[in-house]
């Protein structure tokens, strides 16, 4: 098994223009997909990531306050898992929920020594 | 831990929704009216924030606790970046181990309930802002269920805030003579609300069936609640009876089905029952004869009798004409023409059905047709049956009916 992280990049609810109820169709989806990932041991961790992000440059620190690129693009967050292969890992990201909120998931392998 | 992210599920459905009015109404106790915008914000993102952390460490033990407290939380924030208060107003301690238990809800929820049943906000501004704000739905949700526009439901909603605003209508109880008054019209609103998810026949199914339930919802808490009236008791009777044959009135298709073709096993036993327990209620204590209370009766005629042929059309004939004295509602007399159809009192039908104005029949052109086809079955008219269903159809495009009479009329042209 190799480990993977999978980026979500967009996706993001805050922007949309969601009700309870529709949030809550999400969340019962997350959970599902999640579950099912820990289920069968692949799971390793994961988080969803605020929008609000700061970047640090160069020698003296030079912090700027984001977001920095277009919410569509912005990373939501993240979760690390075990896979065969990337085949088997894209074959996992089908449960990520938020495909039809413009959400796109980024898969890449986690290097190791 | 699998087992934990499991019953997150399952416990989930529905939370959000149904939290949303006791979070509303417990903040607005805790901040005021003039609040309530930054409220809805508030709560929104403590569910947004539930979506983004509960599926990783799983859902939190109280959850509406959790909600409660990650909204009040995010509203003393926005509160203090609006300046609208110095942090040291609030009380942080008393925070820390709120339970909200669903008793102790009820009660600003009803106080919501009485705010929003206002005769100084129309009707219809009323059950817009009430779906939103008490019931949890969003903006497309109730566009969807009460098929208006978007920017129609916007407009009310705005509507109701600006008046609350102006008015500066505190988060209080009415006077003790105003909530006399004021229970009729919860009753109306609540009447209208089920009415909207009952009859109208519109294809996006569940919507529908919500509305009913959150009427029932508000219904019950009202009943269970020595501020309800004997009017508020046959109404939720009535309700009882209607719910029970809900699911038999439509077929796997989304398909409406027909009382005499209905499956009366299936009909909910249970609901009947409760039913007639509200509207024995209804009666005690007073001689007074509601609307709600007829139509409670009229229904549990139908929900007692074996097959629709032993259905007792005297009685029915007698309540409809007493219903109709009441209000002079078309829909009514329509009911009443079908009910003389089945006792073959065909001339007096035929009668009726001619004094009836159409360009004063407003929504229920469908129905008015469907009646008219039925009383040219009667009369063996095949020409006027033939008509009627044509200007039914034409009245009911974009309906569920529609697919129905377009069926019929392949049919009765086949011969």
């Amino acid at each position: 098994m190799k480990e993977f992280m999978m980026i979500f990049h967009g996706g993001d609810y805050e922007s949309g223009d969601l009700s309870p109820d529709k949030i809550q169709e999400k969340m019962v989806l997350w959970n599902k997909w999640i579950a099912e990932l820990r289920e069968d041991d692949l799971f390793i961790n994961g988080h969803a990531l605020k929008n609000q992000a700061a970047r640090v440059k160069g020698d003296d620190l030079l912090l700027t306050d984001g977001p920095f690129v277009e919410t569509n693009e912005l990373v939501t967050g993240y979760i690390v898992l075990k896979a065969k292969d990337l085949d088997h890992a894209r074959s996992l990201s089908a449960g990520y929920p938020d495909y039809d909120l413009k959400g796109k998931v980024e898969i890449r392998e986690i290097q190791t020594f | 831990m699998d087992t934990n992210n499991k019953q997150v599920s399952s416990e989930l459905d529905k939370l959000f929704r149904q939290c949303y009015g006791k979070l509303v109404s417990m903040l607005l106790s805790k901040y005021g009216t003039s609040q309530l915008e930054l409220i809805e914000n508030a709560i929104m993102e403590s569910y947004y924030k539930a979506m983004k952390t509960w599926p990783f460490r799983g859902m939190p033990e109280k959850s509406h606790a959790w909600l409660y407290k990650t909204a009040n939380n995010s509203l003393i924030d926005s509160l203090r970046r609006e300046k609208r208060v110095s942090p040291e107003q609030f009380d942080f301690t008393s925070l820390r181990d709120t339970e909200i238990e669903v008793d102790e809800v009820k009660d600003p929820e009803l106080k919501l309930l009485f705010l929003i049943c206002n005769p100084d906000l129309k009707k219809e501004d009323q059950l817009v802002f009430m779906l939103k704000t008490l019931s949890g739905f969003g903006d497309l949700e109730i566009s969807n269920a009460l098929m208006q526009s978007k920017a129609a439901i916007k407009k009310r909603l705005l509507r109701a805030k600006s008046w609350i605003k102006s008015n500066d209508i505190k988060f209080d109880w009415p006077s003790d003579e105003d909530l006399k008054v004021r229970v009729t019209m919860v009753n109306r609103v609540l009447y209208l609300l089920f009415n909207e998810g009952f009859y109208s026949s519109h294809p996006e199914y569940w919507v529908r069936k919500d509305l009913c339930v959150e009427a029932m919802r508000l219904c019950k808490y009202l009943v269970d609640h020595d501020l309800s009236n004997y009017e508020t008791k046959a109404l939720m009777s009535l309700m009882c009876y209607h719910i029970s044959r809900y699911e038999s009135r439509i077929d796997d298709n989304g398909h409406i089905i027909l009382l005499q073709d209905q499956d009366r096993s299936s009909w909910n036993q249970d609901m009947i029952k409760l039913g007639n327990y509200y509207l024995q209620q209804s009666a005690r204590n007073t001689t007074k004869k509601s609307s709600y209370q007829i139509e409670a009766f009229i229904s549990a005629q139908h929900c007692i009798a074996k097959d629709f042929a032993s259905t007792n059309w005297k009685i029915l004939k007698e309540l409809y004409q007493v219903l109709y004295n009441k209000g002079k509602q078309n829909i009514v007399l329509l009911n009443l023409i079908l009910v003389k159809l089945n006792l073959n009192e065909t001339k007096e039908a035929k009668r009726l059905f001619e004094s009836i104005d159409i360009s004063k029949l407003k929504s229920i052109h469908t129905t008015y047709y469907m009646v008219g086809m039925k009383l040219y079955e009667s009369l063996k008219d095949q020409m006027q049956i033939e008509l009627m269903l044509e200007q039914a159809i034409q009245s009911s495009e974009g309906k569920k009916e529609s697919i129905y009479l377009k069926s019929k009329l392949d049919s009765i042209r086949k011969g």
